[in-house]
């Protein structure tokens, strides 16, 4: 194991996130930090909040899926 | 060519790192030469084989290589082409993911993951279905097509309208053609689109019908999906809000469940009483569930089924990557069948030219992917040079799906294939009649017994394969068939079987609710010029309509392929592929125009001669459909044939076995033969309007392109996979600076 044991970890770990952001999963995180930079001193919101907006705007404007 | 004017304003930032990598040195080093010549050879020596060599058999490994090297060169070297004198991308703008960045739909993401996202949204069931049926005609017209019009029309025409709608603010192809074409091309542009939409969910819906009919294990596994999807909704929502990996992983296992837990309850009296259901009831369930699953909350159903259909379709796709390269089948069917030379073949009927060109559609050229290049996809891309690595490498990879599920039907018995493909009106849905009409077909060396289809039917937990029609089934046998040599043995063939058909209905389903979706909010829109009210998107009883107005159109058309005498997918897919070829027609056009009017001249080729084999293609194969004095192939040769035969007052004819399926016929051949001359008449509207456009702009009297004007990026990031040795050097340099802009994605 040792260094080349961790290096698989990282790996698969870089894998599984790599995995999780094509499902979309990056998509709070990208938020923060753009509401960081863009709007310093406002707080931005919460997780659950955030993901409820952003289902409904799905809601309003559907995105296609292909065949 | 000279720069755009507007360019100038484009000063960089001299306190920033460059935000353009220079243009790599044409440095052509011997191992670099070494390298592509390798590949260059490897992929001769592989189309040698399939196309020249054609021993008793060939090795599924082939098709392997002959289409990655193929892809390889094409990425390499001709994308390029497109993007020096088509696209010119450059990275000193800023593209509206930078410039309109708000966090939530314009968001810069790492090309990786952009790659994924943009693959999972335009890789669905089309590229694993129609690849399939093509197989009728021999395996070597599908290779060529699938490989050769990926790199020359289907990747081209993704990378393109990628690349305009992203300099357009991510504008969709609707709006691109009404900005460029004028109101008369615009408004054809998005009649077409709505009609093209309906007929695709139609069929679409019809392929899932034609998978569960008669198939209790299929029915309960598949309907398990609905309480899961919510299942992963509701714990999103309010237990772990954001954890998408997690409970795609918990989905992912249930779904495992679901599908072993239906191969015993299909064992059951109860089971199999609840869950055989007739295709007539199984559509209506779809058309109810359509609706439904369309005016729900996106969290509660779209949302959660999505994340578990991106999750199957990335994980199976590898596996079976795999599984192919690993078990190596061999092939048995001919390069060119005794259907290739014909039109009168039992899977789907006409001439190779230009029913192969429309039978595959998705996977070579694929109008629905216009739709997805100028949505989402657009919005989120951070550098100008990456969309040629999202826009064509990702169709690339579409095609290479398409090309496993063509080896995968292939690797199949062809007395099984031709047993499951034929319409019930040939076979009679019996072991006895698909026997006898197999051998009636007069191929040399097919014979298929009774009991070969028998055992198969029970390998895989199925009452019976007899005209299990519309692809999925074969493919789902084809995969079952590769992967219980390497996991499993005929033992575990029953499930590998229905994982395959989980795994198309998952992504069918996907397709129906978001078609349903996308098709209302258009509606909405064009109602909305009327009706006001109606371009509220949230105004309950305006989705409400629209949505139930979207979902009469395909399930009318889905009903009357269910219960068509003539066995509806042979006779309707066609339509399916000319509509999915008139919209890219309809693309590509646009596309022409705008490029003409960036100033392309003689590289319009590029664009012109796709959407000129896109036109003869889908403009002939409606001709067919609607001037063919075949009744096989013509809609209206069909259509008068029945009325005369009704007429003289004949109670059978053809297939039809009563005045009632007569009737259907009629009727439905007469909708058919109505939606081939709507379709073809629209497309032609558009192209027109972009050939009048494009002639103005090469005499420089067309209004200039609507670009959105330029504005300076302050942001880097490689354009391709693998970054460059300059890439590299600036990539560290802006490391460097501490942490970074915010991106989406990693």
């Amino acid at each position: 194991m040792g260094r080349a044991g961790s290096a698989v970890v990282a790996a698969l770990r870089r894998a599984v996130r790599g995995f999780g952001a094509v499902l979309g999963e990056g998509a709070y995180p990208a938020y923060v930090a753009h509401h960081r930079a863009a709007h310093p001193g406002v707080p931005p919101l919460d997780e659950r909040t955030f993901w409820r907006e952003r289902y409904r705007s799905q809601d309003l404007e559907p995105g296609g899926r292909c065949c | 060519m000279a720069e755009p004017r507007s360019t100038r304003q484009l000063e960089q930032d001299p306190a920033l790192p460059p935000v353009a990598a220079p243009e790599p040195r044409r440095g052509w080093t011997p191992p670099k030469v070494l390298l592509w010549v390798a590949i260059a050879l490897l992929g001769g020596v592989a189309w040698t084989m399939l196309a020249i060599v054609r021993g008793e058999t060939v090795n599924a490994i082939w098709f392997v290589f002959a289409a990655c090297c193929s892809y390889l060169i094409g990425y390499r070297f001709y994308s390029k082409v497109i993007e020096r004198f088509i696209t010119r991308p450059d990275d000193r703008r800023a593209t509206p993911a930078e410039s309109k960045a708000d966090g939530k739909d314009y968001v810069p993401t790492d090309r990786r993951v952009l790659f994924g996202h943009h693959f999972a949204a335009i890789a669905g069931a089309g590229p694993l279905v129609g690849p399939v049926l093509a197989a009728q005609m021999g395996f070597l017209p599908g290779t060529i097509w699938i490989v050769v019009g990926v790199i020359f029309a289907g990747a081209v025409q993704d990378y393109v309208v990628l690349f305009f709608s992203m300099r357009r603010g991510g504008r969709s192809l609707g709006q691109m053609a009404r900005d460029e074409l004028g109101r008369i091309g615009g408004t054809a542009a998005i009649l077409a689109t709505l009609l093209i939409m309906i007929i695709i969910v139609a069929i679409l819906a019809l392929v899932v019908v034609n998978a569960l009919g008669e198939s209790p294990w299929g029915v309960f596994s598949v309907s398990m999906t609905i309480p899961i999807a919510i299942f992963m909704g509701l714990y999103l929502r309010f237990i772990r809000p954001g954890r998408i990996t997690e409970v795609s992983v918990i989905g992912f296992v249930l779904l495992m469940a679901a599908i072993i837990a239906g191969g015993w309850v299909a064992e059951t009296d109860w089971g199999a009483a609840m869950f055989t259901l007739d295709r007539t009831t199984i559509a209506w369930g779809i058309i109810v569930y359509g609706f439904v699953a369309a005016v729900l909350p996106v969290w509660l159903l779209l949302a959660p089924r999505d994340y578990l259909s991106t999750f199957m379709k990335i994980g199976v796709i590898v596996m079976l990557a795999g599984a192919i390269v690993v078990v190596r089948p061999e092939i048995e069917v001919p390069a060119f069948s005794e259907f290739a030379g014909g039109e009168l073949g039992p899977v789907f009927s006409g001439s190779l030219f230009p029913f192969l060109f429309v039978t595959i559609a998705c996977g070579a050229l694929s109008g629905f992917h216009a739709l997805i290049a100028s949505g989402t996809t657009p919005k989120l891309v951070e550098k100008e040079k990456q969309t040629r690595f999202i826009g064509y490498g990702g169709m690339l990879m579409e095609s290479f799906v398409a090309i496993m599920a063509l080896v995968a039907a292939i690797s199949l018995d062809r007395g099984i294939y031709f047993a499951m493909n034929s319409s019930a009106a040939a076979t009679g849905g019996t072991v006895e009649g698909a026997v006898a009409f197999v051998s009636s077909l007069g191929l040399t060396g097919v014979e298929v017994s009774a009991e070969l289809l028998q055992t198969t039917a029970d390998n895989v937990g199925e009452e019976s394969i007899v005209s299990r029609t519309g692809g999925a089934p074969t493919l789902a046998l084809g995969l079952a068939h590769i992967m219980q040599q390497l996991i499993g043995g005929t033992a575990m063939m029953g499930f590998w079987y229905h994982f395959a058909i989980m795994f198309e209905a998952l992504f069918i389903l996907t397709a129906v609710d978001a078609g349903t979706r996308v098709a209302r909010f258009m509606l909405q829109d064009s109602i909305g010029n009327v009706a006001p009210r109606f371009k509220d998107t949230g105004w309950r009883p305006g989705v409400w309509i629209t949505t139930a107005i979207m979902v009469a159109g395909w399930g009318a058309i889905l009903i009357m392929g269910v219960t068509d005498p003539l066995g509806g997918i042979n006779t309707l897919f066609p339509l399916f592929g000319i509509a999915n070829q008139l919209l890219a027609a309809i693309a590509l056009a646009v596309c022409l125009a705008i490029a003409a009017k960036r100033g392309v001249r003689s590289w319009l080729w590029v664009v012109a001669v796709p959407l000129a084999f896109a036109s003869v293609v889908t403009i002939t194969a409606s001709m067919f459909k609607i001037f063919s004095p075949v009744p096989a192939v013509g809609y209206w040769a069909n259509h008068v044939a029945f009325r005369d035969a009704l007429a003289a007052g004949e109670t059978t004819f053809g297939t039809a076995t009563s005045v009632e399926a007569m009737e259907a016929v009629v009727r439905n051949t007469l909708v058919q033969g109505t939606l081939s001359i709507v379709f073809v008449s629209l497309a032609i509207v558009v192209i027109v309007a972009a050939l009048i456009t494009t002639v103005r702009a090469l005499r420089g009297r067309a209004a200039p392109e609507a670009e959105d004007a330029p504005q300076p990026s302050r942001r880097f990031a490689p354009a391709g996979l693998i970054a460059t040795a300059e890439e590299r050097v600036i990539q560290r340099e802006w490391d460097a600076r501490g942490p970074r802009e915010p991106r989406g994605g990693h």
